[in-house]
């Protein structure tokens, strides 16, 4: 670990003076008396917050891994507040914290047998760091210029419900939500700036490493009438829900970013001669939609007997919705006099609509003949039925220099319909001592027709090439799992599960169309053991495996099915809690898991060199994705004295996924990260109606997937008063 | 300036040693119980039936429930579902009820990760939903009291997907040209709990698309990819993929859905 004085100076000033409030507390919270437990359960209370990080390094990146602002925040960390009357009760929740902007404001009022309601607003904020890719060969590191990228999503609602004695509740809630800023997306650009050979055909010196942006803009709203109503031993509810989509989100892409060809061009230069460098391209793609459904639902819940219960449900389902979409680019070319748009995708004016039509109903009958059997039947019915169409502009320079502009109409359909069903059994089974043994089966079968044709232009073509698919799923769920108290000390847990799903688009007519199967299966089982050799430690070990296997089959007898993916996870995880004593108490998780994905490029073999190629071992054009990582986190606490307890914490967690040696082929190389994260607390009793917390901790990251670009590391501060309202 | 720390056998001697020996002074000063998150201090189980008395609305239908199906009766108090994530319940049912006196797996996931242990590594990463953060809890995604803990599983009414739509509106459509992938579900490419890869992808590389997409090799051809087993293509994508991933700028940008091209271009 690398720190400068000043560093150390900051985080040593940090943590002395976080002693000395400690301190403080401490001697002046001695002077008060004390009940035998200092730490009491308040009912209603205010707790008052401060945190103040002291990063070194990349701040944007403390902010996405640790989700906390790296200038700090203050506020109200929990406000809680209850009056329970005889018949009344008020109950008041808030929060207000500054930075991680994290608002809450909540009232919830309850008349017994009459109703109640509940309003209020909340919003919290998520971090970005805006991080592109790493090129290892040369350093090349390119992040966005402005790194302050954040979402802030919040809600306001208000629910009323009226529930007199003996005749249907009734509740009406409305809910407006927004989720708005900019966040980091990994549709990256490309630069030339490797310093990878350019005469080596067909591994260019292009990387995609460049980052890009996303500017949110959506809001939905909510309002949702229900009723319910129990009829001797039925349960009736409906529910009717209209739902508003409005979201407006644009894309901010930039490509070989000030790689502008000049007029003119230097012999070489010293990365890539200028000659043979791209444009740079920026552009910017919004999606808009603004929808509208109408969701109506109804449910019945019947309980017989104590052996058999039925339940229905339909659900009817209308939406409409109208997308529009603009994607505009532009460059500079070496022969304009000002930027001009080039034709590849570069449209305007998108105007889309679709419509969907949607039928559900399921019922189900759970049996339990006796009190160790359980038997479950469900099965559940489909039809839905998409249809869209939508048309824009495209616009195409031409000319030498190429400014003038063309546009020309496309138009683009697509229809799709579905139907299907899916039965469902579970049984259950307690009859042997201590065990509980159960099953699941489940198989949605789908048929249906997928029907849509590429865009086209209208003035020159009737149609663009149609597509008629047959389409057919089979989507099977297996499990099966006991729980076993084997004695006293300890419970084994253990289950099976298996995924079969096969997904079909198969041509047909005259027509041109898809022949596409997939075949898949997730395979694996998970074992839960939890030990209690004696009152003061629990163990609880799980073991979870999964293998997936995956088949392609394209046009036969060309493409035959294909082993396309073979896919393995094992995670080892455990828990221990051991309390030796009532004065201390210690818990630890830890994780180990080793994922990887593997496709058919690591297994592809040479590629012999042709005309324009030379050979190359297409096995580095793609490793296997791995995903294998370690996460721990310890956490201890005991009594320091009758008014305060001390609290330590470790936080570890590593990935080393990372073969930068694949920069030469391909990008990106797989996640290196390495951040640990130690805090020591205080909680205090001031008195009966007043707790504090103070807590110092050091954090450290290292991410040598970003070239050590994005580490960061300091101490951290935090302190609280709980007051009891 | 260089500062460097190592766990060394002394840093561990002389740490285990200071940690060993602030425990026997508490023990020796004090003598009341420090609560280990998320315990109730003196708490005792009384069993589900206890439970009923006040929230039958939950109880009645905890049957149906995922949880349910593992559930063992205790032999002297019976069916203790209830307190097997919520705690012990004799403090809570002397004090009538009341803020405190049961753990809440809505406000900590703490009591979800007794037994999901793989969870808090999971929600631990960089890259996950911010549930440690008490942002958001496991109960907005996953009903744990009745039906399909994961919802929209089975018989169930609702479509797996909505899950996650309710929240991620943008990637739930329509689109005129919909990927065929979200008929599989979300997690077919996310890790909704965390992953190490950013936007909690299962893969972060080209792998993630060529598991269902494969590019088959051309029968005779000596290993070279360049055939689609997908569409009417002959596009080989070898010299596209040593560049970037398969949704890198100018590539398949829309792989939830497009509104403008089939592939999903843009």
């Amino acid at each position: 670990m690398k720190a400068t004085f000043s560093t150390i100076v900051r985080g040593a000033s940090l943590l002395a003076g976080a002693s000395l409030a400690l301190t403080a507390i401490t001697v002046r919270g001695s002077d008060k008396p004390l009940a035998p437990d200092a730490f009491p359960t308040f009912e209603s209370y205010i707790k008052v917050t401060g945190q103040a990080p002291s990063v070194s390094g990349d701040e944007k990146a403390f902010q996405r891994s640790k989700q906390l602002s790296s200038s700090g925040g203050i506020g109200i960390e929990d406000l809680h507040f209850i009056n329970e009357g005889k018949d009344l009760t008020t109950e008041i929740n808030g929060k207000a914290l500054t930075g991680t902007e994290d608002y809450l404001a909540e009232v919830k009022i309850a008349k017994n047998e009459f109703g109640s309601v509940d309003f209020g607003y909340k919003s919290f904020r998520t971090f970005y760091d805006g991080v592109g890719g790493f090129f290892p060969t040369n350093g090349n590191w390119q992040p966005l210029a402005n790194r302050d990228l954040h979402v802030d999503r919040s809600k306001a609602w208000i629910e009323a419900t009226v529930a007199l004695p003996n005749l249907p509740s009734v509740t009406v809630r409305y809910s407006a939500e927004k989720r708005e800023g900019k966040k980091d997306s990994t549709i990256w650009g490309d630069t030339d700036f490797t310093g990878m050979p350019n005469n080596n055909p067909p591994i260019s010196q292009v990387r995609k490493t460049i980052p890009s942006f996303l500017k949110l803009d959506e809001q939905t709203k909510n309002l949702e009438f229900i009723v319910k109503h129990n009829i001797g031993n039925t349960a009736l509810q409906l529910s009717v829900l209209n739902q508003k989509i409005d979201n407006l989100d644009t894309r901010f892409v930039n490509r070989f970013p000030g790689e502008a060809k000049p007029y003119s061009a230097p012999a070489s230069t010293v990365l890539l001669p200028a000659s043979q460098m791209n444009n740079e391209i920026d552009y910017r793609q919004g999606d808009g939609i603004s929808s509208g459904a109408t969701i109506t639902t109804f449910t019945s819940d019947t309980k017989f007997n104590d052996q058999v219960e039925i339940k229905c449900g339909v659900n009817y389902e209308l939406l409409h919705a109208d997308q529009s979409g603009d994607r505009s680019l532009v460059t500079t070319t070496p022969t304009a006099t000002v930027p001009v748009p080039i034709n590849t995708y570069n449209y305007q004016g998108l105007a889309g609509t679709s419509r969907i039509l949607s039928y559900t109903g399921n019922t189900s009958l759970t049996y339990t003949p006796t009190k160790n059997w359980s038997l479950f039947l469900a099965v559940k019915r489909q039809e839905e039925y998409v249809k869209s169409a939508a048309s824009f502009n495209v616009s195409a320079a031409s000319g030498t220099p190429a400014t003038t502009v063309a546009t020309t109409p496309r138009v683009e359909w697509a229809n799709m319909m579905n139907k299907t069903t899916t039965p469902e059994v579970e049984v259950r089974y307690t009859g042997i001592k201590d065990v509980a043994l159960y099953a699941n089966y489940s198989k949605a079968k789908a048929t249906g027709t997928d029907k849509d044709t590429s865009t086209y232009n209208p003035l020159t073509a009737n149609n663009g090439t149609n597509a008629l698919n047959a389409t057919s799923e089979s989507h099977g769920n297996y499990t099966i799992g006991a729980n076993w108290k084997a004695c006293a000390f300890a419970t084994f847990r253990a289950e099976l599960f298996k995924k079969s799903h096969q997904n079909d688009y198969v041509g047909f007519g005259a027509q041109v169309g898809d022949y596409y199967l997939l075949d898949s299966h997730f395979t694996g089982w998970k074992v839960t053991a939890i030990v209690k050799p004696n009152d003061v430690v629990t163990s609880t070990t799980r073991y979870i495996y999964q293998k997936g296997l995956m088949d392609v089959t394209g046009f036969l007898p060309t493409f035959p099915a294909y082993a396309s993916c073979d896919a393995e996870n094992n995670t080892v995880s455990e828990t221990i809690d051991w309390t030796p004593s009532k004065q201390f108490y210690a818990q630890l998780n830890a994780n180990i898991v080793f994922n990887t994905v593997n496709t058919v490029y690591p297994r592809a073999g040479i590629t012999p060199a042709s005309g324009t190629s030379i050979a190359y071992d297409t096995n580095q054009v793609l490793h296997n994705a791995n995903n294998n990582y370690v996460t721990v986190t310890a956490l201890c606490g005991t009594t320091l004295t009758t008014a305060d307890d001390l609290q330590f914490q470790v936080n570890y967690y590593k990935a080393d996924n990372l073969d930068a040696n694949l920069a030469t082929m391909t990008v990106p190389y797989g996640m290196a990260v390495k951040e640990v994260s130690a805090t020591v607390g205080i909680k205090h009793k001031f008195s009966d109606k007043l707790v504090g917390d103070a807590k110092v901790g050091y954090f450290d990251s290292k991410n040598d997937t970003t070239g050590g670009m994005t580490n960061f590391h300091g101490p951290q501060g935090y302190l609280s008063l709980t007051y009891a309202l | 300036m260089n500062m460097r720390l190592h766990w060394t056998k002394q840093t561990l001697i002389f740490g285990g040693a200071a940690a060993w020996g602030l425990l026997l002074i508490s023990c020796v000063m004090v003598n009341r119980t420090v609560v280990a998150p998320p315990k109730i201090a003196g708490a005792t189980f009384v069993g589900t039936k206890e439970c009923t008395q006040c929230h039958s609305e939950v109880t009645d239908h905890f049957a149906s429930s995922t949880h349910a199906k593992i559930a063992v009766a205790d032999s002297k108090l019976g069916d203790t579902s209830c307190e097997a994530c919520h705690g012990p319940g004799s403090v809570h049912v002397a004090a009538g009820g009341g803020k405190g006196t049961m753990v809440n797996p809505g406000k900590s996931p703490q009591a979800c990760f007794a037994c999901h242990t793989d969870k808090q590594g999971q929600f631990s990463l960089p890259n996950s939903h911010p549930v440690l953060a008490g942002k958001i809890s496991c109960v907005d995604c996953h009903d744990v009291h009745e039906g399909k803990a994961i919802k929209g599983t089975g018989a169930s009414l609702e479509a797996e997907i909505e899950t996650c739509t309710k929240c991620h509106t943008a990637q739930k459509g329509p689109f005129v040209y919909e990927h065929g992938a979200m008929k599989e579900g979300c997690t077919a490419c996310h890790n909704p709990h965390g992953s190490v890869n950013a936007k909690m992808l299962v893969a972060r590389d080209a792998n993630l698309c060529l598991r269902c997409h494969l590019e088959a090799p051309t029968p005779g051809s000596t290993g070279e990819i360049n055939g689609n087993a997908i569409r009417h293509t002959s596009e080989n994508h070898n010299s596209r993929l040593m560049q970037g991933t398969c949704w890198s700028a100018g590539c398949h940008e829309a792989p939830h859905g497009s509104n403008s091209s089939y592939h999903f271009r843009y």
